[in-house]
């Protein structure tokens, strides 16, 4: 049950959410110089839009509820698949031009409040970078952490690209003139869609740690659950990158800056949100108050990097880390109010990326299991390499690579936050493929870990944590960012 | 007070950085929405702390600060952007209108009825009829001549229509200013529940008045047709109660049935019946006034509770609601018309006073509120602004300028007015008497 104040938080949080796309799907809005990001909005039935995304929030949060997290602890199910397919329907379904709810206007429109999710995540992402934590990890495990963030990643990348190469309609047209031309195409779009998918790569669910901790063992699952908290923050860095590198507004801009002085720029702007929220939160004089500063700081900081095209996924992130690390006694309680939030973000994204989404597209359906084999086999062999370099206690390599295997939500959040980025008429078929690969990515690893598990008998959810575990880790524990136990240096051996 | 100038000084700094980054014409899509949120409810929150350390309501600081930041002054918050954000008004409006309906008991309040009715009764009246007949005789004052041009040429039925319609909009009260004031300052006692119980019931009558002054105006200037304006405007108000019964029917429902995620739920109801009173051309402000009177009233749910849920919720919507309607306000409209305006503003002000001494002898006031309740009338927001935007729209020929001039006129009193009343709150010695109770748990 929700403790009012947090429940404050999912109040104010989802009602801003709600009130920025229904702000911006007002007529008349919309009409921007900017070619990226223009989309006039015609008279599109707002109090049909309002109804329906009030339904959609109610629903989100009803989803967030935790009978239904305790269903998926049971069934091992991420978030995804147990309620979020049902959210992805209802994406589609709203987007139906009969149902005219989710329109392109609309999703276009809806952007301050994607922002303010991308923000709020971003905060979340960056928090579970507690240093103090990081300290109490086991030796070696960083390069547990690299192997399994960077070789998805670069699977993903390198695989895609090529597949996205040949599928790329952009290569026919007429402006693609020989080798030279080839290659600044290829850079200039097909490289950047296969950065973003290798992005969404690296995040693993953390219904991983869940799963092993019945498997094999309170230790190994404590460690597992550290590790896929750090993989998000490789799919977060590469988003700064390609922020930084593809500028989405550069040509209306006033400031012209180098690429690299962007990622400056991104990394500055983190910098000072999270000393800014932190001032402001350690001044407030009540709860109440704490949550408005929090909600103020969360939308100053995800428009102002939306207004300069830089991603608040990003910056927020960096904000979070930094808030999560200076000294606040509040800061537990803080972390509660914002994660209490996530899920029905996530769920959110996942209408949105209904929205967005275009199932028919054929290209993104092959993309899909061109995309499931790069990562798994990324996954799987970072767990090979993690062995061998990392700590002692995690469990074998092949369970190792299958529990890291399923996508975290913030991977469909990624890939979102992508698309909106970068929406417009010359990419949007792209996009949308895209879109399908992580999507169907995500439901496809998911069917291919469950089946792999079941048959193995390694990731079996029958069996509860051996009595007398050092480290039990009970699964509601699982998805919170409680402190791990004090005394875990060097692992249970 | 030094950590608020510093925090305000940074989130100016970070909005004006943001915005140097597109050309004064170019806008986003989305973003800028965002950064004006934040940067209104953070700033407004600042400057509230600054002002309130020098002894002026919070309230008083939120509009300050919109002013400054608005399309006005440092132009911080664009005209777009404050479009943006008007749609924070109608959930403040459903939020302030339900905490005043729930705070509403009527069974408290009936012994001192006569004292509400009375103070009302006769200085809304005493104001409409005084403001009218200065208006009424303006252009016969040569010094005036140059700001009235739109009743120069009128024959007298038009003038005295554009006269009544001027001073109706004048009278207006302004609820969301006092609820918002007696939660700043946590006060309790009769000197607020009458103040509470004058003002909201004089707005209701003043909308009734206007329903009639509007159709006067248009028979006259011979737009549409009087009854179907008359019948548009009770389609309106009655409308609007009608729905609001039926929500607070669904509302007492929910809270004894299913009684979980109240303010989730008072938050969602706040803001589909906003947006569909606006787009039924319903007034939210009715409908969740009517939703909060039955909660509180006809049914045996706790109205406390609900505020209490709805705290959180509170102070960045009433920040943001009252900095949204200081960066409303056009300094460089109301810069031309300063003399009319701080006339009317002044006319406005004596006859109120002057209507509620006399209310206040009617209604046998207790004579420890009597130096307070006067200060209780200065205050105009919502309400007087949706009706000044109406006659702009309702009357082409003249409304322009004739809305301009009243939104100078709630310019002022929106400055002065919440000052006036902190200050009768504090002298009243009810600030701080409302007991602090913890918001509820396990809901």
């Amino acid at each position: 049950m929700l403790r009012p104040y947090n429940l404050g938080a999912s109040v104010l949080a989802i009602a801003l959410a709600l009130w920025g796309g229904v702000a911006a799907a007002e007529p008349g809005h919309g009409q921007v110089p900017v070619p990226i990001l223009t989309g006039a909005s015609a008279q599109t039935g707002l109090l049909r839009v309002v109804l329906g995304l009030a339904l959609a929030f109610v629903l989100a949060v009803l989803a967030a509820h935790p009978a239904v997290r305790r269903l998926e602890k049971r069934l091992g199910l991420t978030v995804i698949v147990s309620s979020g397919l049902p959210f992805l329907a209802l994406g589609v379904l709203f987007r139906n031009p009969s149902v005219g709810i989710l329109t392109d206007e609309v999703v276009t429109d809806l952007r301050p409040a994607l922002e303010f999710g991308f923000g709020w995540l971003g905060f979340v992402v960056g928090m579970h970078f507690d240093v103090r934590e990081l300290d109490r990890l086991p030796d070696r495990t960083s390069s547990v952490v690299f192997a399994e963030s960077a070789l998805p990643f670069l699977t993903v990348a390198v695989v895609t690209a090529v597949t996205l190469l040949a599928l790329d309609p952009t290569w026919m047209l007429s402006e693609v003139n020989g080798w030279g031309d080839a290659a600044r195409v290829f850079a200039r779009v097909s490289l950047r869609d296969a950065l973003a998918l290798g992005a969404c790569a690296a995040p693993a669910a953390p219904v991983a740690a869940a799963a092993i901790s019945r498997g094999a063992g309170g230790t190994a699952a404590w460690l597992v659950q550290r590790i896929t908290t750090l993989n998000d923050v490789a799919g977060v860095f590469v988003m700064a990158l390609i922020c930084a590198y593809y500028r989405p507004a550069d040509d209306v801009s006033a400031w012209h800056l180098p690429h690299i002085a962007w990622l400056f720029v991104t990394l500055g702007l983190g910098g000072v949100f999270g000393i800014l929220t932190y001032v402001l939160v350690r001044g407030a004089e009540s709860e109440a108050q704490e949550m408005a500063l929090l909600l103020g700081s969360t939308a100053i900081s995800a428009g102002m990097s939306g207004y300069l095209g830089v991603s608040p996924l990003v910056t927020c992130a960096i904000a979070g880390a930094l808030l999560t690390n200076l000294p606040y006694k509040g800061m537990a309680r803080l972390r509660q109010t914002m994660v209490q939030v996530e899920r029905p973000l996530y769920l959110i994204f996942l209408l949105v990326a209904g929205a967005l989404w275009d199932p028919t597209a054929w290209q993104g359906w092959l993309l899909v299991p061109v995309f499931v084999f790069a990562r798994v086999s990324g996954k799987v062999i970072g767990a090979h390499i993690g062995k061998i370099t990392g700590p002692a206690g995690l469990p074998d390599p092949a369970t190792l690579g299958l529990a890291l295997s399923p996508q975290s939500p913030i991977s469909i959040a990624t890939i979102v936050a992508y698309v909106t980025l970068y929406r417009g008429a010359t990419t949007a078929p792209v996009l949308s493929w895209l879109m399908t690969t992580c999507i169907g990515g995500a439901v496809l690893t998911e069917v291919v870990v469950q089946v792999v598990a079941r048959l193995r008998g390694g990731l079996t959810l029958e069996r509860e944590p051996a009595a007398g575990s050092i480290y039990p880790a009970p699964p509601h524990e699982m998805d919170s960012l409680t402190p791990p136990p004090p005394d875990v240096h060097g692992g249970d051996g | 007070m030094a950590r608020a100038v510093f925090l305000l000084a940074l989130v100016v700094l970070l909005i004006a950085s943001a915005r140097s980054f597109l050309p004064e014409e170019t806008s986003l899509v989305g973003s800028g929405a965002a950064l004006a949120f934040g940067f209104v409810l953070l700033a407004a929150m600042q400057m509230g702390t600054i002002v309130s350390a020098v002894r002026l309501p919070k309230l008083t600081g939120y509009l300050v600060l919109g002013f400054l930041a608005g399309p006005s002054v440092f132009n911080f918050v664009s005209e777009r952007m404050v479009s943006d954000l008007k749609l924070v008004n109608n959930v403040a409006i459903g939020l302030i209108a339900l905490s005043a309906g729930t705070e509403l008991n009527l069974k408290r309040l009936r012994p001192r009825l006569r004292a509400v009715m009375a103070v009302g009764g006769v200085s809304v009246p005493a104001a409409i009829v005084i403001v009218a007949a200065v208006i009424f005789a303006l252009p016969y004052v040569p010094v005036m001549r140059p700001y009235i041009g739109f009743l120069l040429g009128m024959s007298n039925g038009e003038r005295a229509a554009v006269s009544l319609v001027m001073a109706v909009v004048v009278a207006c009260l302004s609820p969301m200013v006092v609820i918002a004031l007696i939660n700043e300052t946590a006060s309790a006692g009769p000197f607020s529940e009458t103040a509470l119980g004058v003002v909201v019931l004089a707005d209701l009558a003043i909308l009734f008045i206007f329903s009639g002054a509007n159709a006067l105006a248009s028979s006259v200037f011979g737009i549409g047709q009087g009854s179907a304006n008359i019948t548009d405007l009770l389609i309106h108000i009655f409308g609007s109660v009608g729905v609001g019964a039926v929500v607070g029917v669904i509302f007492v429902v929910y809270m004894k049935r299913i009684n979980r995620r109240v303010a989730l739920f008072a938050f969602a109801v706040c803001f589909v019946a906003a947006e569909a009173a606006t787009r039924l051309h319903l007034s939210p402000l009715l409908m969740c006034l009517t939703t909060g009177l039955l909660i509180e009233n006809l049914s045996d749910v706790e109205g406390d509770k609900l505020i209490r849920d709805m705290e959180p919720a509170r102070v960045p919507v009433f920040a943001v609601f009252f900095a949204v309607a200081g960066a409303g306000l056009h300094w460089k409209e109301f810069r031309d018309l300063i003399p009319l305006v701080v006339l009317l503003a002044a006319v406005r002000a004596a006859a109120l006073y002057v209507g509620c001494r006399l209310g206040m002898v009617v209604g046998n006031v207790e004579k420890e509120q009597r130096p307070f309740l006067p200060s209780i009338l200065v205050s105009q927001s919502g309400v007087a602004i949706g009706l000044a935007i109406l006659v702009k729209k309702q009357f082409p020929t003249w409304g322009d300028p004739v809305s301009t001039c009243l939104l100078g006129v709630v310019m002022i009193n929106e400055m002065v007015g919440p000052i006036l009343l902190r200050n009768a709150l504090v002298r009243s010695g009810e600030a701080g008497q409302r007991a602090v109770v913890p918001p509820s748990s396990g809901h």
